[in-house]
């Protein structure tokens, strides 16, 4: 059975490997991005069932890492991963084509549930 | 940058000791803490927590602290090590940010086996005193975790004993718990013995350059300005330096390399360099909080000194530092996967045929009115070799390295 591909884009090396070594486990497959730029590179070469994403990130930020995509033409589910707690953020996220937003420190059966719902969603 | 070609020229201290590990019943593997909005002021507190955390369980009897650097080695070190397997192991994961002047913490509590969220806290700290906020962590994290020792004591009890328990119960050797911990440095090397092992014999690999230095690593915002409060309020000069004592090296161990040697087929040349600098950024503010007499500063060193017009010496401290009690030496350790020493290389001045080999970078001189402290700049790289059987070589896992005064050392070896 082929297992769904998550990239997970955080500057926090021990945010990923936490991240990767859950879903690891979990079942998923998982590639890590320490910046936007590089995910952008990834996305644009790689087929993946979903995006976790941070919002603050050096040279290229969550926001503009999702309105890249769009500009591309790339629709993965994106799941926001971050410490920011602001409602506005979070909107403009949404509007922008993310399908959650989940607070750090990050609740794991919150997430995975999350890429649950949202990667059966896209099917 | 000397490679040492004869071992024998320095004095090695090889000892071929079996020491059993100290058995927990819980290991907790501490990542590095989220700085949440990337809080430059209080960036160096990632690492801070870490060690705060460690250093909090280092005397507990059912609780162990490492600091877990890259979690799939940690995984990996506990499938291939029965001491830890033995144990439960939970990582410790944890967020931090300032609110309007209070410091939030969120701490997390997740089982390596099932990867269930154990615990959350979640703490708030409104007092600016550094000293408080440890405390108030530490207290958090024990009120989640006791609770867990107890559930692990209550199911031990009801245990029998695997004859592998058995073994590590009898380590539990009073006398060894005695020895101060200082680890300073671990870094797996089993993986990389295996595979030099498997093909030193066609090509001996060229001496590897160690990694940059990228654990320990405070940046000159570690110290803001509370902290120097902090220290300037509450300690004295004799405290200070106890404080930065506790943990002034950052070390750095490279790769190994192994070399056959041409008139002995069961034994190989083992060598890997180690090298060793100061916290300089770290180490400088903590003194610098201090009323300073003079500063010289040179290429290589700095130099600080103190009035006794400004501090009380005590007579101990004067002693102490007369002993040499505030000199450290590496004491490095090869150890097996169940961390047990295989063999050990204790790099002090000894008493016969001998080159002292490292050289202590912090140095405290006592005189009647002045104190004075010496800080060499610069890394201190050290090429360690040492010829070993071949089947010991094979058993070694992990390289680890502790800073002991010339007391601690006589009394290691004693044991």
């Amino acid at each position: 059975m082929t297992k769904n591909k998550i990239l997970i884009v955080d500057d926090e090396p021990n945010v990923c490997q936490f991240l990767a070594e859950y879903l690891d486990y979990k079942g998923f497959e998982t590639v890590i991005c320490y910046s936007g730029i590089d995910a952008l590179k990834y996305l644009k070469t790689e087929p993946f069932d979903a995006v976790l994403l941070d919002l603050i990130m050096p040279e290229m930020n969550g926001i503009e890492v999702l309105e890249q995509m769009r500009q591309m033409n790339i629709f993965v589910p994106v799941i926001i991963v971050t410490g920011v707690r602001d409602k506005k953020v979070a909107e403009d996220a949404m509007s922008l084509g993310a399908v959650d937003f989940i607070p750090k420190p990050i609740d794991l059966d919150r997430l995975e549930q999350s890429l649950i719902v949202n990667i059966k969603n896209l099917q | 940058m000397i490679r040492v070609k004869d071992f024998l020229r320095f004095f090695l201290f090889v000892s071929m000791i079996m020491v059993t590990a100290v058995r927990a019943d819980i290991n907790l593997w501490v990542m590095s803490f989220d700085n949440l909005h990337s809080d430059s002021e209080i960036k160096w507190l990632k690492e801070g927590f870490v060690d705060f955390i460690v250093d909090h369980y280092a005397d507990n009897d059912y609780v162990r602290a490492y600091r877990s650097e890259k979690l799939d080695e940690t995984l990996s070190v506990i499938k291939r090590n029965p001491a830890y397997q033995n144990a439960r192991n939970y990582v410790v994961s944890g967020a931090y940010h300032r609110d309007k002047g209070e410091f939030i913490v969120d701490l997390q509590l997740t089982d390596l086996k099932t990867w269930e969220t154990l615990a959350k806290k979640q703490v708030h700290e409104k007092s600016s005193d550094l000293e408080q906020l440890i405390m108030t962590v530490n207290k958090a994290l024990d009120e989640i975790v006791d609770p867990r020792v107890k559930e692990s004591i209550k199911t031990n009890a009801g245990e029998e004993k695997t004859p592998e328990q058995e073994v590590f119960d009898v380590g539990k050797d009073k006398n060894l718990e005695d020895i101060r911990e200082m680890t300073v440095a671990t870094k797996d090397i089993g993986s990389a013995l295996d595979k030099l092992l498997a093909d030193f014999q066609e090509k001996p690999e060229q001496y590897r350059e160690p990694e940059p230095f990228s654990q320990n690593q405070f940046s000159q915002d570690a110290f803001t300005d509370r902290v120097r409060d902090f220290v300037r309020e509450t300690h004295s000069f004799e405290q200070t330096m106890n404080f930065i004592l506790n943990d002034p090296y950052e070390i750095n161990i490279g790769e190994p390399t192994i070399q056959r040697l041409p008139m002995n087929s069961q034994s190989v040349l083992l060598s890997f360099r180690i090298d060793y600098r100061i916290k300089m950024e770290i180490v400088r503010e903590m003194i610098e909080t201090l009323k300073i007499k003079g500063k010289k500063e040179g290429e290589t060193y700095i130099e600080y000194s103190f009035s006794g017009n400004d501090y009380l010496f005590t007579s101990d401290f004067i002693k102490r530092v007369a002993y040499g009690q505030y000199r450290y030496f590496p004491v490095v350790s090869l150890k097996d996967e169940n961390g047990n020493a295989v063999s050990r290389i204790i790099d002090a001045p000894g008493t016969i045929d001998q080159i002292k080999h490292f050289n202590p970078m912090f140095n405290i001189a006592a005189g009647p009115w002045t104190m004075t402290i010496y800080l060499v700049k610069g890394v201190q790289e050290i090429d360690y070799e040492l010829t070993l059987p071949i089947r010991t070589v094979a058993k070694i896992s992990q390289v680890s390295i502790d800073m002991m005064t010339e007391d601690e050392i006589v009394q290691l070896v004693e044991k």
